[in-house]
């Protein structure tokens, strides 16, 4: 996958999750957390869904490193085949 | 696994205050409808509450909603501790523990020990009095107007718990995917450290009754014997989630209290 693909992916696991947001309007450097008001269950469900577009099982460890859609796309460029 | 014993937490009853006073084997729930904080002067009152980092981290939110609850959870937190501890709500500090969890600043240990949870129409706050190795943890969602994720069980439970939900009619699997839910968040909130704990490290049987059991993994845990859980509904839309570790082999009350800090018992 390349990168807008990834983008892509991304945006489409945030659609799933977040369906109320306005994901036009999200700034790529903001923490998803507070733009989208996701909770714990909202952030699985994201991993959940990354794992299901990209093929890419994000560990525990990493889930810190999913915080803004800039670093979310960042992470996921660099594991995904 | 190491299953715990059966033990419990009876059904929830009224709390009556003042006084703001934990028995030994008490559970105090408060529950706070965040709309109900919505006068002009009851909000500037309960900002008035907040300390500098608080304020920054409600304005990090960028939903109003997700604004306003942040507010109604610090201010009932403040409000709560303040009556049960006999101190001035804005004189409280609070300092996150390693795993970001905000805790109590207090010389020596806190005589209180407490869990906050919020979800679209509900704070709550429960209390309990601190004995050694007491440990309490609260988690509320809304049933009626999320969408359960059920998914999220796939990945992330423990196998026990997949195939208990797979085993449920269609129509009765988002219900308890909420009740495991909860019961796993309050568990791991009790414990203080977050999602650094794996959900799949620990399972809940809800089909053993009298009451609910946990099983632990043996690197999550060897003191399965020491939880209590309880499910319970504060209103129609919600259901709270109680987790209570103590050594003791003792049944625990849950006492239930609705009302929004700055008002009614909390007034004044």
């Amino acid at each position: 996958m390349n990168a807008s693909e990834l983008r892509a992916a991304v945006m489409a696991a945030l659609a799933r999750v977040a369906p109320e947001a306005d994901l036009d309007a999200l700034d790529p450097a903001v923490p998803l957390r507070d733009a989208l008001d996701l909770d714990s269950m909202d952030f699985l469900a994201f991993v959940a869904e990354l794992h299901t577009r990209t093929g890419v099982a994000v560990p525990e460890a990493d889930y810190g490193k999913l915080g803004t859609l800039a670093a979310a796309v960042a992470y996921l460029g660099a594991r995904a085949r | 696994m190491v299953p715990s014993t059966p033990g419990g937490i009876p059904r929830a009853a009224p709390l009556r205050v003042p006084p703001f006073a934990l028995g030994a084997d008490e559970l105090h729930l408060w529950c706070t409808d965040p709309g109900a904080v919505a006068a002009p002067a009851h909000l500037a009152a309960c900002e008035a509450l907040l300390g500098d980092d608080e304020r920054q981290r409600r304005d990090a939110f960028v939903l109003p909603t997700g604004r306003h609850e942040q507010l109604v959870t610090r201010a009932l937190v403040r409000t709560l501790l303040g009556r049960y501890l006999g101190v001035a709500p804005k004189a409280l500090r609070f300092a996150p523990n390693p795993w970001g969890r905000p805790e109590l600043v207090w010389p020596g240990r806190a005589p209180v020990t407490f869990n906050l949870a919020h979800a679209r129409g509900l704070v709550v706050c429960l209390l309990a009095a601190a004995h050694d190795g007491r440990a309490v943890g609260v988690d509320v969602e809304n049933v009626v107007r999320r969408t359960p994720p059920l998914h999220v069980a796939d990945h992330f439970f423990a196998p026990a718990e997949v195939e208990a939900l797979a085993a449920r009619p269609p129509d009765a699997r988002g219900r308890r995917f909420f009740e495991l839910w909860t019961l796993k968040e309050s568990y791991i909130k009790a414990r203080g450290m977050g999602l650094a704990i794996p959900l799949d490290g620990f399972a809940f049987e809800l089909d053993a009754a009298p009451s609910i059991r946990i099983d632990l993994r043996p690197d999550v845990g060897s003191d399965a014997g020491a939880w209590r859980f309880r499910l319970h509904e504060p209103t129609p839309e919600h259901l709270v989630a109680i987790a209570v570790r103590d050594p003791r082999p003792r049944d625990l009350r849950l006492c239930v209290a609705h009302a929004a800090p700055l008002a009614g018992p909390l007034a004044g």
